[in-house]
C-alpha cells in the first residue's frame, strides 16, 4: 500500500467509523509515525527479552530506500548529505540501517557515532583500517573520508524514515499494512471521541 | 577471502545480528584481543624500513616498534650489520653529541673496502666472515644483549627507547638507517591480517568483553572460558609437531639392535 492509498483509506475508514469531518494528512502522519514507533519498540522489547541486545533485529520492512545527493561543507570541511529530516530513534541510537553505494553494496560507509569520535581518535580502532566512515548530526550525514567519485553523487540510504517525509508513491513501511492501518483508525477515533469530551467539558 | 581484523569484526556482527553501528566498539574489542594475547609476536612479521639519520647523529623509531632484528646500513642491497655500544653519548637537543673529526670519510668506502677483501677501516672490525649469530630467544633475537656481536661495525649504536630513537656514534656518515623490526601487527589505517588459526580465539575475546560490558556476568563468564579454551587450542595448535618431527623424535628414542 503506497502512501496515497493508504490515506484514503485512512479519511474513507475513519469517516465510517466517526462519523466526523475530514482529517488533515499531517493529523494522519502523526498517528501512523506513533503507532508505528510503538511497533518498532515492542520488536526491541521482545528482542531484548530473548537476550539480543542490538537494534539490528529491527525488520527490513519498516525500511524506506532513498538516494541523497552529497554535498561539501567548506566551514566544517567535510562532505555530508541533507536527510532533511531527523530519521525515527529508538533509544537513543538512530535508525539509519545502511549508508552506500547506489549500485548494490559495492561501497558501505560504517555509521560511528557522533558522540564516539572524540575517544577512538587516540585508539587504533579510530582508523577504521581504512573503511570509509560516516557518522550523523541531526539531519546531516558527515563522511569522515569519501571517496572521489562519490562527490556531487548520489548515496543510497535505508533507514526508518518518519511517513509525513515520504512521497506519495512510497510503500509506507510496515510489515503489516491492513493491521497498521486498523491501529491508525482506531487511535483517530479514540482522539475525535477524546476531542469532543473535552469540548463538552469545556461548555458545561 | 582475506583473514584480517575486519573478517574477525564482521563475523561477531553477524553472530549478534546487530548492525554496523557497533563496528568500531567490536573493531576495538579485537585489537584489545590482538595485543592480550601477543599476536604480534605469533605474525612473525618482521618489517624493514630506512630511516633518516638526523644532524644529531640519531634516527627516530617507528611508532609501531616492538623490538628490533637488525640495525645496519644498506649496501648493494645487503643490510651490514651495525653492533650495539651502551656507551655511546645519547645527547639531547641542548647538547648534541660532538661530531667526529673523521668525518671526511664517508662509510660508504669502507664498505667497498670490506667488501673488496681489503680489511681495515677506521671504524669497521674488518671480520671476513658472517658474525651475525642468529641468537634467537623466545622470539626475540638476543644477539646485542648477550655481547655477542651482532655486525662489522664495533659499537656504533645504542637504543634510547625512552626518547624513542636510536644513537649513532659520531663516526658514522650515513643519510640512511636501515631498521629491520618486529612490529605490533597492528595497522589500523589499513592491511591488518591475522593469523588463520586464532581467528575463533579472537571471537571469543570480542564475546566476552561484548558481555563483560553490558552487564550480563554469567555470558561473559561462559565466553570467557570459551576464550581460554580457544586460547589453548591455539597453543595447541602452534606447537604441533610436523611428520618429519615426529619421526626424528622416534628416531632418536629407538636405537637399532642386532638381530638374535
Amino acid at each position: 500500500m503506497n502512501k496515497k492509498d493508504f490515506y484514503n483509506s485512512v479519511q474513507i475508514l475513519f469517516r465510517q467509523k466517526a462519523k466526523s469531518y475530514e482529517l488533515h494528512g499531517q493529523q494522519i502522519s502523526i498517528v501512523a509515525d506513533q503507532v508505528r514507533g510503538t511497533q518498532l519498540k515492542d520488536e526491541v522489547r521482545m528482542a531484548k527479552r530473548e537476550g539480543d541486545m542490538s537494534l539490528g533485529i529491527i525488520p527490513d520492512e519498516y525500511l524506506t530506500t532513498k538516494e541523497f545527493v552529497t554535498k561539501y561543507n567548506p566551514r566544517r570541511a567535510r562532505w555530508y548529505i541533507d536527510l532533511l529530516t531527523l530519521p525515527v530513534s529508538i533509544y537513543g541510537t538512530s535508525l539509519v540501517k545502511y549508508i552506500g553505494s547506489v549500485r548494490g553494496r559495492e561501497l558501505e560507509f560504517v555509521i560511528s557515532r557522533n558522540s564516539s569520535q572524540l575517544m577512538y581518535s587516540a585508539l587504533e580502532a579510530g582508523g577504521m583500517l581504512g573503511i570509509n566512515d560516516c557518522f550523523q548530526e541531526g539531519k546531516f550525514i558527515y563522511f569522515n573520508n569519501l571517496p572521489f567519485e562519490y562527490e556531487n553523487a548520489p548515496i543510497l540510504i535505508k533507514a526508518v524514515f518518519p511517513i509525513f517525509i515520504l512521497d506519495d508513491d512510497d510503500e509506507i513501511p510496515v510489515p503489516d499494512p491492513e493491521k497498521f492501518l486498523m491501529d491508525v483508525i482506531n487511535i483517530l477515533a479514540l482522539s475525535e471521541k477524546g476531542e469532543e469530551h473535552n469540548t463538552n467539558d469545556n461548555k458545561t | 577471502m582475506i583473514y584480517d581484523a575486519n573478517y574477525v569484526v564482521q563475523s561477531c556482527l553477524a553472530d549478534t545480528d546487530s548492525d554496523a553501528t557497533h563496528y568500531k566498539k567490536y573493531l576495538k574489542w579485537a585489537i584489545d584481543g590482538f595485543k592480550r594475547m601477543n599476536m604480534s609476536n605469533a605474525t612473525s612479521v618482521v618489517k624493514s624500513v630506512l630511516l633518516d639519520v638526523r644532524p644529531d647523529h640519531s634516527a627516530f623509531l617507528p611508532d609501531d616498534y616492538v623490538d628490533y632484528t637488525k640495525i645496519g646500513i644498506e649496501h648493494c642491497g645487503q643490510v651490514l650489520n651495525l653492533n650495539s655500544n651502551p656507551n655511546i653519548f645519547l645527547g639531547n637537543s641542548a647538547s648534541p653529541p660532538p661530531h667526529c673529526a673523521k668525518t671526511d670519510n664517508d662509510i660508504t668506502c669502507d664498505c667497498n673496502n670490506f667488501l673488496n677483501g681489503q680489511l681495515g677501516g677506521d671504524y669497521f672490525l674488518g671480520t671476513s666472515y658472517w658474525q651475525y649469530m642468529s641468537f634467537w630467544h623466545n622470539g626475540q633475537f638476543t644477539a646485542g644483549y648477550y655481547g655477542v656481536g651482532a655486525g662489522y661495525g664495533a659499537g656504533t649504536y645504542r637504543l634510547d627507547l625512552d626518547n624513542r630513537k636510536i644513537c649513532l656514534g659520531s663516526c658514522i656518515v650515513a643519510k640512511k638507517l636501515v631498521l629491520e623490526y618486529i612490529g605490533t601487527g597492528i595497522d589500523a589505517t589499513g592491511n591488518f591480517t591475522i593469523p588463520y588459526e586464532s581467528i575463533e580465539a579472537l571471537r571469543a575475546y570480542v564475546h566476552w568483553q561484548r558481555h563483560r560490558f553490558s552487564g550480563n556476568n554469567i555470558a561473559a563468564r561462559e565466553e570467557k572460558r570459551r576464550f581460554q579454551m580457544e586460547c589453548a587450542a591455539l597453543v595447541h595448535k602452534k606447537n604441533a609437531m610436523t611428520a618429519a618431527e615426529w619421526m626424528e623424535l622416534i628416531r632418536e628414542s629407538f636405537y637399532q639392535t642386532p638381530k638374535r
